[in-house]
């Protein structure tokens, strides 16, 4: 997918993620594949969403991008450069990565100061003296530098999950992950934390990574969207282009599904279209994986399984029928 | 309204006294809810709706105490019953649905036991094992009677919340209260889950209090709506009056704030700080530190009084007739804290 023979800064080729597990009381061990077959790239400065429902695969993609874990099949390449490459190679271009969680209050030591724990990315990197780049931080992301020598109980969700914000970009890192790093807010802070993110953005011109199970957050943040099922991508698209027409039929249930603050559009629509539940992903469906929940599905979509092609303008989408029927997201009107 | 209403709540108050001093979760908080209607209580964490809902039922747990106030179930002041009244009446008169159906079911037990359970509890007959298949068929689970023998680890999310569903329905209660029944639920499964609230509750006449955070939700479901901040009701509306014409500083900028999936990327708007420390709360109006329009009248309290037809709002500005100037909303506020 790299354009104009440039490398882009962060490119992820045909990664696989396998789990073994065994079911209790089962004496086979069974494969779950969490990620199956998945590309993409992130260029420098840019935002990449990733939307999905549980058991897609988004936060296993996720850690296997920034190195928590290991890929059973393909590559995370940064700057052209394998991150598993053995010795020092590989370990830089893993600190290249930081990740921020869904959980604040989880991700930070509770028996260390806020402040120490900001600090920790850059004394990784051998930096001594880390008050002044801390307070300077704590102050870019809208936090009273005095914060710093508190516990992270006495702060509040919002404010844990700037300084984790903080932590995460105080060593200068090329790409920040964020897994569902929303999620666990109240909605007025949701749109604190999307507009900060987007102006630290414009500031220091970090790549994200924004993995979420919220739509509209993704829309509010993203260049560029992808859609996951079940381990694959279904969908990948500039976000405006997305935003204004979806293509697989997934994206377009998803659309559907995701509710907007607006009485008369809700009552207008009818019941949603979509039946039935995420299949398990130890024993997906055969051909195009969504073929059991699909609209659009015919026989042909239970046998061949859907790659991903360009229906124009860069627009990628693994669908049979992409062109058909999808595409019809209930009508806006009245929406603003 | 000719009809008295299924549910009338009137100045509750419920407080936990804890080590760091009293915090009053709920203050004085009044709504009815009448046959077939759908009331939503919205607000954030910590404003007091899934305290109020608990305190409906009397389920308020220790440190916390109902202090006062009346909750009237079709006329019987449930505040004054003794602990059998009240068990007979929850589950029969009024059905409940919680946020996490893997804690709201029991994992040893087969999902139609637990149903038959909710059922003889409250009248003892034949024909228990016709009315929880049917009831499993009402919420649309395929093959009742196997689905009866399944345990609940054996379902998906979505199939055990519709189990909690079918459970809070059995009885026929005149009231269902449903604290953010789909939060846990993937969206494409929680599209299903209120559409099957949506229609079982007109299909039987139920008067349902939903509490949640969602806007969408909110917009889908319910007839009128009641904002929560801090432990009080600032704001009630008709659903389309509110999210029209919010005559609340606090609600008018949640509304705002709310990412929107049929827009590109923006910055959106946003309502500074957070709600406030409920064991330290400013004195007068409780908003007044975030909001753009809080002036010398708001150091103190308003109380919530009407500013329309069916709509009160608890702004000393609102009620004097003075508009919620937008262009005031949108000032950019550097991350404020």
């Amino acid at each position: 997918m790299a354009s104009e023979g440039k490398t882009p800064l962060l490119q992820v080729e045909n990664l696989k993620k396998q789990f073994h597990v065994r079911s209790r009381g089962a004496r086979d061990i069974r494969l779950l594949r969490a990620v199956d077959g998945v590309s993409l790239h992130l260029e420098a400065g840019e935002t990449l969403g990733i939307v999905g429902e549980s058991g897609c695969g988004k936060s296993t993609l996720a850690r296997l991008t920034v190195g928590l874990l290991q890929p059973s099949e393909g590559r995370v390449l940064i700057d052209g450069g394998d991150i598993w490459e053995p010795g020092a190679a590989g370990r830089e271009r893993r600190r290249k990565f930081q990740m921020v969680f869904q959980n604040p209050s989880g991700s930070m030591n509770p028996r260390r100061t806020v402040g120490a724990s900001v600090a920790e990315p850059l004394q990784a990197k051998g930096v001594r003296n880390t008050a002044e780049a801390v307070e300077r931080m704590l102050t870019l992301v809208g936090l009273d530098p005095a914060l710093a020598t508190r516990k992270p109980h006495q702060l509040s969700g919002g404010q844990q999950q700037r300084a984790s914000i903080a932590r995460a970009l105080i060593a200068d890192p090329a790409i920040v992950v964020h897994d569902e790093s929303i999620a666990s807010l109240d909605i007025s802070l949701q749109a604190q934390i999307l507009n900060l993110l987007l102006d630290l953005q414009e500031d220091l011109g970090t790549s994200y990574l924004f993995i979420s199970h919220d739509l509209a957050a993704v829309q509010a943040i993203s260049h560029r969207v992808i859609v996951m099922y079940l381990g694959e991508v279904v969908e990948a698209s500039a976000a405006e282009e997305f935003s204004g027409r979806p293509l697989h039929p997934y994206s377009v249930a998803l659309r559907n599904a995701t509710l907007l603050p607006d009485p008369a559009h809700e009552r207008a629509r009818g019941d949603t279209a979509l039946r039935g539940d995420v299949p398990s992903p130890m024993n997906p469906p055969s051909g195009c994986r969504f073929h059991t929940r699909c609209p659009l599905a015919t026989d042909l979509c239970a046998q061949q399984k859907p790659l991903l092609r360009d229906a124009g303008r860069g627009h990628l989408v693994a669908c049979h029928y992409a062109e058909a029927g999808a595409g019809e997201v209930a009508t806006q009107e009245g929406a603003l | 309204m000719s009809t008295p209403p299924v549910l009338r709540v009137r100045d509750l108050t419920t407080r936990f006294h804890t080590s760091h001093g009293t915090v009053t979760a709920v203050n004085g908080v009044s709504f009815d809810v009448a046959r077939g209607e759908t009331l939503g209580l919205v607000g954030e964490s910590g404003s007091g709706k899934s305290v109020t809902a608990m305190s409906v039922l009397r389920l308020v747990a220790k440190p916390g105490r109902i202090v006062g106030g009346r909750v009237e179930l079709n006329g019987t002041d449930l505040l004054t019953l003794n602990e059998e009244e009240m068990r007979q009446r929850r589950g029969s008169e009024c059905g409940m649905v919680f946020q996490n159906p893997m804690t709201a079911l029991n994992p040893a037990f087969s999902v139609g036991w637990q149903m038959r359970e909710a059922l003889t509890a409250h009248e003892r007959g034949n024909g228990t094992a016709g009315r929880i298949h049917a009831a499993l068929a009402d919420v649309g689970m395929p093959d009742p009677e196997r689905q009866a023998a399944s345990f609940p680890h054996q379902m998906s999310g979505g199939m055990r919340q519709r189990v909690v569903i079918a459970m809070g329905m059995i009885n026929e209660p005149q009231l269902l209260i449903a604290d953010e029944p789909t939060t846990a639920l993937d969206v494409t499964i929680q599209a299903q889950v209120l559409d099957l609230m949506k229609n079982l509750t007109r299909d039987h006449g139920t008067a349902l209090l939903l509490i949640t955070h969602n806007m969408g939700v909110v917009a889908k479901m319910c007839d009128r709506v009641a904002v929560m901040y801090a432990g009080e009701i600032v704001e009630e509306a008709p659903v389309d009056e509110l999210f029209g014409n919010s005559r609340h500083p606090y609600t008018r900028g949640l509304l705002r704030s709310i990412p929107r999936a049929d827009r590109p990327r923006q910055k959106t708007p946003t309502l500074p700080g957070s709600p406030p420390d409920m064991s330290r709360l400013p004195a007068g109006c409780r908003f007044r530190d975030r909001c753009v329009f809080a002036d010398d009248r708001c150091e103190n309290h308003p109380d919530l009084l009407a500013v329309g037809a069916r709509h009160k709002a608890r702004c000393w500005k609102t009620q004097n007739g003075e508009t919620l100037d937008e262009t005031a909303l949108s000032q950019e506020v550097p991350h404020g804290v």
